[in-house]
């Protein structure tokens, strides 16, 4: 009986180290490197509530010129009140030899494509805010949209910012100071990221006012998201009072494939870990 | 009034006409259709001294309708629940309506073989159990896929995927909601032996394996230096279990032992320790005489579909509990709630029939009823915290199997007497020795709660209607807080007539309670039977505590005002 027991005990007990993971001392955790003890003076600093534009887009997404002009325009008429993201994603964004391959994907623009539903491009996405069931916005309404969030967010904290580029070691020392403006009673993330401008490549198009059909050579990218990025890290936990300033240090690779540090600037935007929606968003030129 | 006995008549007539086995208990396409509703309305009021807040919908209502159908070898079903909107007590989330429950299951050959919903336990259900508990607001169920095998007389296979439900959440929508895997196989020797076919030890060996699958989202830990490390959290969260049921004769023994692998989670604080459960029950009856003894052991043993859930929800497993489910209300005024990341207990029962016709046994015996158990904690050697200033991200603690920690979780003796007096009348005794530790509710630390609980029943028939007289009265030293209120006194008035209707009145008054106003929860009921309908209305005031069953606990609010069930099967 026992032995039938016993046997019984170490087929499920192999079955059980088959189908689970288990972690030595040295696996289980392990510290966050881009966390850093060195300081550069804030410089950016302005309190506004900013609202971050994510343009969701592809070299093989024809109609993705209209929204790049859009954003452009946008920018123009908001100024500093609107950051612009271009997250290049999706199989819209898949490099070959048309392109000289290529390729602007990022690892996390690829799951906030997945985790926000942007999958039909151009599209984009204002703070991440879910209007009714879904997050993405088209083109046509990023303008009005963009408007009505600029009027009715609670400005709640500010973020502001310092940086120090250092070329010998390839990384950017930033210096981010969160200021809750409010008490919330909910927790934080906060996101860093670097984006990169003036980039010339190939992009599909099938209108003719944004370039030459069906292909534009030297299309100029703008704001393209670089694969370093420090995603949705805790800034603070369950609640937090008014007047509270949290300090945080990041150290920031700089990607391999950034072609002109002068044309690159960060991004940094904080976000409530529950909803996914930014609280807001600030940017530093390099 | 005259309104309500109105209501009350008009629903009682209203089921007896349209709800009868004839009507609804009939073929349909040759398969035969059964079901059950249950409805439970409430209406509160603001009560600031019993602490009954203001509901503001006036009527809360949770109702329920079961609707199965049979055909041979296949059967179908669906539950409809409506929160509209949850009674107090219930939680929040429940609020809404739909069918929550549908299945459609069939056999065929040594397979039978469920689509949809369905509850199902492995063993004890160290490992696996899914089930629904009402009273509790607890809800499990498996949406997902059931097969069971039969494929030789004696040995049953099972095995189950799906998720769990959670409320009205969509969970296939979400990551959150983890994927559970699992086998059982059971095998009775006396029946796959031959020879053992004949014997009379009868013994059966089962084992079972469960493994929840969850998507990690990284977890960081900000150490008391500020650096940040990030968890490695594993997203296969294995378990097995092995287990053996023996009958000799008048003896059984029955053993499960559970191992859980590496699963970091909001209820153990995210520590790597495994966990494991060992659950002992041994007896012996005989005419006049049963005995038996349950022991068990818990090491970390919270199992949930989703990591971060704390709470009833998404409960994997199911930890038995030792401890006596009271059905006397102060007797159950400090019920033990199982503490999963780690407790060690004994209980003994034994129940003994004094012959009639002797001193102690009178005319027609005297059924007398001992229990006693205890809970205390397990010893755990705590490993070094790294610099994070938590246990997180470390393995937490060891513990030895057989080690016993120091603290009492709670212990109690209780001592039963039954006794029929004469034809008319009879008589139910009970004595409760309680010391709770308020750890139970959550309150760690605090003042322990040491009562003495009497109960005298007493029924007396008067033809075909029956008087039951209760009273109870709770002793205790204790007078510092929301559930250490002092002494108390309940007495019970119920009158049956012919088992159809009963009336009943019952004050239960916290006379000893010093900080506060020494309230009178009365309440008054009544209520009618009739086939498998009932209806019951009461009004009164409800103290606020704690519901138990099994170890899983709820937290029951004040309220003051009406209450309405009604049930019925067909």
């Amino acid at each position: 009986m026992i032995k039938i027991m016993k046997n019984l005990f170490y087929i499920l007990v192999g079955l059980l180290f088959f189908s689970c993971e288990n972690y030595t001392e040295s696996e289980r955790i392990e510290k966050v490197p881009y966390i850093t003890n060195l300081t550069t003076p804030i410089t950016n600093r302005e309190s506004k509530q900013r609202v971050l534009l994510e343009d969701y887009t592809g070299w093989k997404c024809v109609n993705c010129p209209r929204a790049a002009a859009k954003a452009k325009e946008l920018i123009s008429k908001y100024n500093t009140s609107l950051v612009v993201m271009a997250v290049h994603s999706t199989r819209f964004a898949t490099p070959n030899a048309m392109n000289n391959n290529v390729d602007f994907r990022t690892e996390y623009g690829e799951k906030w494509a997945k985790d926000f539903g942007c999958n039909a491009l151009p599209t984009g996405l204002i703070n991440r805010i879910k209007f009714g069931s879904i997050y993405t916005v088209g083109d046509g309404s990023w303008d009005s949209e963009i408007q009505n969030q600029l009027n009715s967010l609670e400005h709640v904290m500010d973020i502001h910012l310092g940086r120090d580029y250092r070329e010998e070691e390839n990384n950017i020392i930033l210096s981010v100071e969160a200021e809750f403006l409010q008490g919330i009673a909910y927790p934080t993330n906060i996101s860093v990221v670097m984006v990169e401008s003036g980039i010339i490549g190939v992009q599909l198009n099938s209108l003719s006012e944004y370039g030459p059909t069906p292909k534009i050579d030297d299309f100029e990218f703008e704001h393209v998201l670089r694969k370093k990025g420090i995603i949705d890290y805790p800034l603070s936990s369950e609640s937090i009072s008014s007047g509270t300033k949290i300090a945080k240090n990041y150290l920031l690779e700089i990607d391999n494939d950034v072609q002109d540090i002068s044309k690159c600037s960060i991004i940094v935007f904080v976000s409530n870990a529950l909803t996914n929606q930014i609280i807001n968003v600030n940017e530093i030129h390099l | 009034m005259k309104k309500l006995l109105f209501l009350f008549k008009g629903l009682i007539i209203s089921l007896s006409l349209i709800i009868t086995p004839n009507l609804f208990s009939q073929g349909i396409l040759g398969g035969k259709v059964t079901g059950n509703f249950q409805m439970d309305v409430q209406v509160s009021k603001e009560d600031s001294v019993i602490g009954a807040e203001k509901v503001n919908e006036k009527i809360l209502n949770n109702a329920f309708g079961n609707i199965l159908y049979t055909n041979g070898d296949f059967s179908a079903g669906m539950r409809f629940e409506a929160y509209l909107n949850p009674i107090l007590g219930f939680d929040p989330e429940y609020k809404g309506a739909g069918i929550a429950y549908r299945f459609a299951s069939y056999k065929k050959d040594n397979f039978e073989f469920t689509l949809g919903n369905f509850y199902e336990q492995f063993g004890n259900g160290l490992i696996f159990r899914s089930y629904e508990e009402r009273n509790l607001g607890l809800d499990n169920a498996m949406d997902g896929i059931r097969v069971i095998a039969r494929p030789i007389e004696g040995i049953t296979l099972k095995a189950v995927i799906g998720k769990q439900r959670k409320y009205w959440e969509k969970i296939w929508e979400s990551d959150n909601y983890g994927l559970i895997r699992g086998i059982d196989a059971e095998v009775s020797l006396n029946s796959i032996i031959k020879p053992m076919q004949t014997k009379a030890l009868q013994l059966s060996l089962g084992g079972s394996f469960v493994s929840v699958y969850q998507k990690a989202s990284p977890k960081y830990i900000t150490s008391t230096d500020g650096s940040l490390y990030i968890m490695k959290i594993p997203e296969n969260i294995g378990s097995a279990a092995a287990r053996f049921n023996l009958n000799y004769k008048k003896w059984n023994l029955n053993a499960e032992y559970a191992y859980k692998g590496q699963d970091p989670n909001a209820v153990n604080g995210y520590i790597y320790a495994p966990g494991n459960a060992l659950y002992l029950s041994g007896g012996y009856s005989q005419r006049g005489l049963g005995i038996s003894l349950s022991a068990k052991r818990i090491d970390n043993m919270s199992f949930k579909s989703n990591r971060d859930e704390t709470g009833n929800m998404l409960n994997v497993n199911y930890l038995p509990s030792l401890t006596r489910q009271h059905a006397y209300s102060l007797f159950a005024m400090y019920p033990y709630a199982t503490q999963v990341n780690g407790e060690m207990g004994l209980a003994l029962d034994i129940m003994y029939k004094i012959k009639k016709d002797t001193w102690l046994g009178g005319k027609y015996g005297t059924d007398v009823k001992l229990n006693v158990s205890r809970v205390n904690s397990i010893a755990k050697d705590y490993v070094t915290p790294i610099s994070t200033g938590s246990y997180q991200g470390t393995l937490g603690y060891e513990s030895n199997l057989l080690s016993l920690g120091d603290d009492i979780y709670f212990q109690e003796i209780n001592l039963e007497l039954g006794k029929k007096v004469n034809k008319g009348l009879k008589l139910n005794i009970m004595y409760s020795h309680q010391t709770f530790n308020p750890i139970a509710f959550g309150h760690e630390g605090d003042e322990f709660v040491y009562a003495n609980i009497f109960a005298l029943d007493a029924t007396q028939k008067l033809g075909k209607n029956s008087l039951r007289g209760e009273l109870q009265w709770l002793l205790t030293e204790q007078n510092y807080g929301d559930w250490a209120k002092g002494d108390w006194l309940q007495a019970t008035l119920e009158y049956n007539i012919k088992g159809n209707w009963f009336v009943a009145l019952t004050d239960q008054w916290n006379y000893g309670n010093m900080y506060e106003e020494k309230v009178h929860y009365y309440n008054l009921a009544c209520g009618y039977n009739k086939g498998t309908n009932r209806v019951s209305l009461s009004y009164g005031k409800q103290r606020s505590g704690i519901i138990c069953i099994g170890g899983v606990c709820r937290p029951v609010p004040a309220s003051n005002g009406l209450f309405m069930t009604i049930t019925s099967s067909f």
